[in-house]
């Protein structure tokens, strides 16, 4: 991988490079500072970097503004990016992840941590590179040239990334911010899901980028919708976009559920043939994180996706028998 | 000090030696930023100071266990913690240097001290 490591601690960067040498066969380019850093990005005719390590906490711009601005240059829309924190910039893991990082390691580094995230890094990046290409034409306004990474054969069951979507984050990232959720941020914190219904007749009628734009879209209704709460959202394949709240907001998921259809049903969505398309979703459990650490966390993520899927498959069942059954939404 | 699993890495030997002389550098540069912030006679300088001060010790709390001081790094954590306590209080940061900022760093000079005589 060519990655990008940004630091304003000169030994950090100097470990860095023995660190990377070590774990596999890679290039290392480093910067001092975050406009450095956007100045070697800029260079142009230079390869794309892989992968950036961005110390959080720099002088001038901090490495979560840096995120933001990286994830803004399409071609690094979806780089994958590891934030470096030392234990006093914990408070910030969550800001960082908002902004588009996918994982973080914690200072004083340990080199067998660093591989193995380094290697679960470099795994997606291998995955990525076949099956992948830039499907969109330039964009207007302030980006460069590519638009999103769709895959070619878009699977029903894969998650999607989704950028520039407020509080939406990668699956991945979601993984690692929520194994990473210390017991005390988990009181206070819920994970829902939203299921988009009927989503296997989208994927089948649709094309590759028909189904990235109806799930972008659905994505940015639901986003809107919980605007005033404090959240982060997933998709994470088979119409499901996985929610886990914080600051102690308990949603009501039947309201929450009523509230995006009734955006849904004002929000203009066609297909590329002009067809409407009326998209609605279910929504299951709201279940607690305060029990739950790590793996069963993330356990209880499943929980919430499988049971959002449920509850669509119920509403469509009710839909069908509609003479007989009232429903709401 | 405890065994450092990364000794074997190629080139650490050499890098370890390079951090403990900017270790010295900077315990001495801490040393100094929080006197001055003592002996500063205007809020304004106190907390110039005492921010220098804290962005060297977060720069070596996120470094020492690294290179095997992980007691040096964890003090410097401490220090860290005291300063950032204080700059954050909005009743306390213009008025003083509080004594246990100087005692606190005053530790973490001191912890350093034999690890640098031994290098």
């Amino acid at each position: 991988m060519k990655i990008l490591a940004v630091d304003d601690d000169p030994i950090i960067l100097e470990l860095l490079a023995h660190f990377v040498a070590a774990s596999g066969d890679h290039k290392l380019v480093t910067a001092g500072s975050g406009a450095e850093a956007l100045n070697i990005i800029a260079q142009v005719g230079l390869r794309p970097f892989d992968c950036f390590l961005f110390d959080i906490n720099m002088p001038e711009m901090t490495g979560i503004d840096l995120t933001r601005v990286v994830r803004e240059i399409s071609r690094h829309a979806h780089t994958p990016t590891l934030m470096l924190t030392a234990m006093s910039d914990k408070r910030h893991v969550d800001a960082a992840f908002n902004a588009g990082a996918t994982d973080y390691l914690t200072k004083p580094f340990e080199m067998s941590d660093f591989k193995s995230r380094l290697g679960v890094v470099d795994q997606m990046v291998t995955a990525r590179r076949p099956r992948t290409k830039k499907i969109f034409g330039a964009p207007s306004g302030s980006r460069d040239s590519a638009g999103p990474i769709i895959p070619e054969n878009l699977q029903l069951h894969e998650p999607i990334a989704i950028h520039d979507v407020e509080n939406v984050i990668e699956y991945l990232a979601m993984e690692n911010y929520v194994a990473q959720l210390s017991r005390s941020a988990l009181f206070g914190s819920t994970t829902f899901a939203f299921s988009i219904r009927q989503i296997e007749v989208f994927h089948s009628q649709m094309t590759n980028f028909e189904f990235y734009s109806l799930v972008s879209d659905v994505a940015e209704v639901i986003s809107d919708t919980m605007r005033s709460h404090q959240f982060l959202m997933s998709y994470a394949g088979n119409g499901t976009f996985v929610c886990v709240t914080e600051g102690g907001w308990r949603p009501q998921a039947a309201q929450m559920m009523d509230a995006v259809n009734l955006a849904l049903s004002q929000t203009d969505l066609f297909d590329n043939a002009g067809l409407r398309l009326q998209p609605r979703v279910s929504t299951g459990q709201t279940i607690r994180l305060i029990w739950q650490t790590g793996a069963s966390a993330m356990g209880a993520i499943a929980q919430a996706h499988t049971s959002a899927e449920a509850a669509s498959l119920t509403h469509e069942a009710a839909r069908n028998t509609l003479w007989t059954v009232e429903t709401s939404a | 000090m405890t065994a450092n699993p990364h000794d074997a890495l190629p080139g650490f030997a050499a890098l370890r030696t390079k951090f403990m002389s900017v270790l010295d550098e900077r315990q001495a540069e801490i040393a100094s930023h929080v006197m001055d912030a003592w002996n500063a006679e205007t809020a304004e300088a106190k907390v110039a100071s005492l921010s220098s001060a804290r962005a060297i010790l977060h720069k070596i709390a996120g470094t020492a266990g690294t290179f095997g001081l992980s007691d040096v790094g964890a003090a410097a954590f401490a220090c860290e913690g005291l300063i950032d306590a204080h700059l954050n209080n909005p009743e306390g940061a213009d008025l003083s240097c509080p004594p246990e900022i100087l005692i606190e760093v005053d530790d973490f000079v001191a912890l350093c001290e034999p690890y640098l005589n031994a290098a």
